[in-house]
C-alpha cells in the first residue's frame, strides 16, 4: 500500500506500536510539568491520551474496513461518519455555550451548514476527488475546525452578554432592536473566533507546517502537491470556520433576546 | 420637533415574577402630564425593577402599564423606549466619545444631521454639560459626569416619560447637587412626566410632587411629597426609616469593597 515499508505492529525502532509506546513519553514529560507546577492537569491529560488514543487508532480501523467496501455501501457509511462528526461537534461547542437557553439549535445548523458549503463546493468545483480516503479526512478537518471556532464564538458571545448588560441595555434603551444592541458583541465574537485562523495562514509555512501536509510529506506525495492540497485545506476552514461563526452567533443571538424586546437572564458562568 | 405628550401613565395590578420570585406584587400608579413622582424604598423595594418593567426590559407577569390608554406590551419596543426614557442606576457608557453616546439614539431614530446638532446642544444644556464634553471618552467621565451624559443621551430623543434610576447614588454631595440640578432644569421643561427612584427622603422632598413608599414588592404609601414620611404611623415609619439607615450602611460597605 505504501512506498515505504511501515508495520503497524513492529516493536522494533520506527514500527507501529514502538512508535507509540516511545511517544508517550512527551505525555510523561508534560504530565511531570503539570505536577511540578501544580496544574492539575496530569489526570485530564492522561484520560485525553488514553480516549483520544482509542478514538483515533478505532478510526483507523475502520477507514482500513471501510476502503475495501463496495461504492454504494462505502458512501453510505461516509455520509453517515460524516452526520456522527457533525453531532459530536454540535453537543461539544453546546457546551461551550452554556446559559443559552437551547445551544445545540445554535450549534447543528452552524455546523451543518458549515460542513456541506464547503465540501460541496469543493467536492462540486472538482477540487476534491469523490474518493472516501480524502473526503472524510478533510471532513474531519472542517468540522473540528469550525467547531472550535464555534465554541470560541459562543463563549465570547456569552462571556460579552453577562459582562457589557447594562451596555447592551442602554442601547436598547436608546431605541435600538434587541439585536442592533448586540451587533458589536457578535462582531467581536466572531472576529475573535477566527482571528487563530488567520494567523495560522498568515504564518503557514514559515512557523507552521500543519499536520496534513506533514502527513503528506510523510506518505511521499509531491511536496508541491502537498502545498497545494494545503493551502486549499486551509481555505476550506477558514471559510467553514466563517459561516459557522456568523451562523452560531446570528442563531444565539435570536436565543438572548425574548422577540427582540428584552434581554434574557443568563445564569452566571460555572 | 414637536411630538405629542403623554397625559396619563397608568399602572394597574403589576405584577413581575423572575425565577419564581415575585418582584412586583400587584402595583397600581397613575402619574400624570408635568407630574414628577419620587418613588422611596429600600434595596430590594422593587422600584427599579418597576422601571424596567414599564420599558418592557421585563414582561409583566400579571397587570398592565398604560401609556393613555394603550397598552406598552402592545407597542414596539424601540418606538416606546424613545417616548419613555430609562436612565439606569450607574448608567453604562457606550463606546467612544460623549458625543457618540449623545448621537446614538439620534442616528438610530433617522434623524437628519443638521437636526442631530440642535439636538445635542439643547441636551447638554439641559443636562448643565458644556460642550467641552462633547469630545472627551465617555468611559473616562466620573460618576456624577456620567450620570449627567446619560440624562443629556436620554433627553436627546425627547423623551415624552423620564424614569430616573437613583440618578444620584454613589455620589457625593457636590456631585449630587449638580445631577439634581441638571434634574431640576428638566423640570423646568414641564413637557413630560418624570419618575424618579431613589432612597433619599430629602431628595424625594426637594424634587417630587409627590412620593410613593415601595416595600417588598408593594406600595404602602403615597402620598404629598413633603408631609408623606411624617403621616406615616409611627412603627411603619420606624421600619421604613431603619430600612433606609440599614440600606445606606450597605452602600458604604459596597464603595470600600470597591
Amino acid at each position: 500500500m505504501s512506498e515505504f515499508d511501515f508495520d503497524p505492529w513492529s516493536l522494533e525502532p520506527y514500527g507501529g506500536l514502538w512508535i507509540l509506546l516511545m511517544s508517550v513519553v512527551l505525555m510523561v514529560i508534560a504530565a511531570a510539568l503539570s505536577r511540578m507546577r501544580s496544574l492539575g492537569l496530569e489526570k485530564d491529560m492522561a484520560i485525553a491520551s488514553i480516549r483520544g488514543g482509542i478514538q483515533i487508532m478505532a478510526m483507523g480501523f475502520l477507514l482500513y474496513a471501510l476502503f475495501g467496501l463496495g461504492d454504494l455501501l462505502l458512501w453510505t457509511v461516509v455520509i453517515a461518519f460524516i452526520a456522527v462528526m457533525v453531532v459530536v461537534g454540535t453537543y461539544t461547542s453546546a457546551r461551550r455555550a452554556k446559559g443559552l437557553p437551547d445551544p445545540t439549535r445554535a450549534t447543528f445548523p452552524a455546523l451543518g451548514l458549515a460542513t456541506v458549503v464547503t465540501l460541496g463546493t469543493m467536492l462540486g468545483l472538482q477540487v476534491l476527488p469523490l474518493r472516501a480516503e480524502f473526503v472524510i479526512p478533510i471532513a474531519g478537518m472542517v468540522v473540528g475546525n469550525s467547531m472550535n471556532a464555534t465554541s470560541l464564538s459562543l463563549n465570547r458571545l456569552l462571556a460579552e452578554t453577562r459582562g457589557f448588560r447594562s451596555r447592551i441595555e442602554a442601547r436598547m434603551l436608546l431605541g435600538a432592536d434587541a439585536e442592533t444592541s448586540l451587533k458589536p458583541h457578535v462582531r467581536s465574537a466572531v472576529r475573535s473566533s477566527l482571528i487563530p485562523t488567520i494567523d495560522t495562514l498568515k504564518t503557514l509555512g514559515i512557523v507552521f507546517i500543519p499536520g496534513g501536509m506533514t502527513g503528506m510529506l510523510m506518505g511521499g506525495v509531491d511536496p508541491i502537491w502537498a502545498a497545494q492540497y494545503q493551502l486549499v485545506i486551509f481555505f476550506m476552514i477558514f471559510c467553514s470556520g466563517t459561516i459557522a461563526t456568523v451562523v452560531a452567533t446570528a442563531l444565539a443571538t435570536k436565543q438572548l433576546t425574548k422577540d427582540g424586546v428584552t434581554l434574557v437572564d443568563l445564569p452566571d458562568e460555572e | 420637533m414637536t411630538k405629542g405628550h403623554v397625559h396619563k401613565l397608568e399602572i394597574s395590578d403589576l405584577s413581575l415574577e423572575l425565577d419564581g420570585r415575585t418582584i412586583l406584587d400587584g402595583i397600581s400608579l397613575d402619574i400624570h402630564h408635568g407630574e414628577t413622582v419620587c418613588i422611596l424604598g429600600g434595596s430590594g423595594a422593587g422600584k427599579s425593577m418597576l422601571l424596567r418593567t414599564i420599558v418592557r426590559l421585563h414582561e409583566p407577569t400579571k397587570g398592565r402599564i398604560l401609556l393613555d390608554g394603550e397598552p406598552v406590551t402592545a407597542m414596539d419596543p424601540s418606538t416606546l423606549r424613545r417616548r419613555v426614557s430609562l436612565v439606569q442606576q450607574s448608567p453604562a457608557m457606550l463606546e467612544g466619545t460623549v458625543e457618540d453616546n449623545l448621537r446614538f439614539g439620534l442616528e438610530l431614530a433617522g434623524i437628519e444631521p443638521g437636526v442631530i446638532k440642535e439636538r445635542i446642544d439643547a441636551s447638554l444644556k439641559a443636562a448643565a454639560l458644556d460642550e467641552g464634553f462633547l469630545g472627551r471618552r465617555a468611559e473616562k467621565l466620573s460618576g456624577g459626569e456620567r450620570q449627567r451624559v446619560a440624562i443629556a443621551r436620554a433627553h436627546t430623543l425627547c423623551p415624552e416619560v423620564f424614569l430616573l434610576d437613583e440618578p444620584t447614588a454613589a455620589l457625593d454631595p457636590r456631585r449630587m447637587m449638580e445631577v439634581e440640578r441638571a434634574i431640576k432644569g428638566l423640570k423646568g421643561d414641564a413637557n413630560f412626566m418624570m419618575i424618579i427612584v431613589t432612597h433619599d427622603v430629602e431628595q424625594a422632598r426637594r424634587l417630587g410632587d409627590r412620593t410613593v413608599l415601595m416595600r417588598r414588592g408593594r406600595i404602602i404609601a403615597e402620598g404629598d411629597s413633603g408631609s408623606l414620611i411624617e403621616d406615616l404611623d409611627p412603627e411603619e415609619r420606624a421600619l421604613y426609616m431603619g430600612e433606609l439607615v440599614y440600606m445606606e450602611h450597605e452602600h458604604k460597605e459596597g464603595d470600600l469593597n470597591e
